[in-house]
């Protein structure tokens, strides 16, 4: 159990992190709100620091991640898969996605109000593959219209 | 030894926004986030002070939550 001023805590966080929100009055106040052990001496705030890390670190992360994916909501990554295909990739719709959603564990989904937020980033390479397959959904809708055009997508 | 990146949440949507504009990450969004305990929520004043890697990590499907 070892006690820091709020100043020693801030620059362990300046060494480290520059763009860090942490200044000696955060740290006091974060330390107050938050039911994380002190003691008061003489007009100083010692703060017991193991107590500290762990509430700001409950998950006892090790590891900086720095990738910050795409994340969209299914009509989102339908919209910029069609906007952005390259020629020869066919069209892919909203409901194919909610599909293979429904069975994938592999892509990251957070269900929001009403909307599923899916991670575009790792969805990407499941739509490659999807592309290069025929779409029974287009294909039923295209008959219904009496369209005989081919719902294939383009051999390169 | 590893230190938290601690940022505000209009910190966090001005960093996410920079690498990606049409996010769909938004205040309300991260303050259930924290509500719900998927995020440690940690307040100061008025302010919810958000660690970037646990959000990152959580978004990337990376991290196992606390129930």
């Amino acid at each position: 159990m070892r006690y820091l001023t709020s100043g020693d805590i801030y620059r362990i966080f300046k060494q480290e992190d520059s763009g860090t929100i942490i200044r000696r009055n955060n740290v006091r106040r974060i330390a107050l709100q938050n039911g994380i052990k002190h003691t008061i001496s003489q007009n100083i705030i010692l703060i017991d620091s193991k107590d500290f890390f762990e509430k700001v670190n409950p998950y006892n992360l090790e590891v900086h991640e720095y990738s910050i994916p795409k994340l969209r909501c299914i009509e989102d990554c339908a919209r910029e898969w069609n906007n952005n295909r390259k020629t020869g990739d066919r069209f892919i719709h909203p409901d194919e996605i909610r599909e293979f959603l429904k069975t994938d564990t592999t892509v990251f989904k957070y269900r929001y109000s009403n909307k599923w937020i899916v991670n575009y980033s790792q969805l990407l390479p499941h739509l490659k593959k999807m592309n290069r397959h025929e779409s029974k959904m287009w294909k039923k809708y295209m008959q219904c219209l009496g369209i005989k055009k081919s719902v294939t997508p383009r051999k390169k | 030894m590893y230190l938290p990146r601690l940022r505000r949440i209009s910190d966090v949507l001005k960093e996410v926004k920079q690498v990606d504009p049409y996010t769909c990450l938004n205040y309300k969004m991260l303050v259930t986030l924290m509500k719900q305990g998927v995020i440690t929520p940690l307040k100061y004043g008025n302010a919810w002070v958000i660690n970037m890697d646990e959000l990152l990590l959580f978004v990337n499907g990376k991290k196992e939550i606390k129930q």
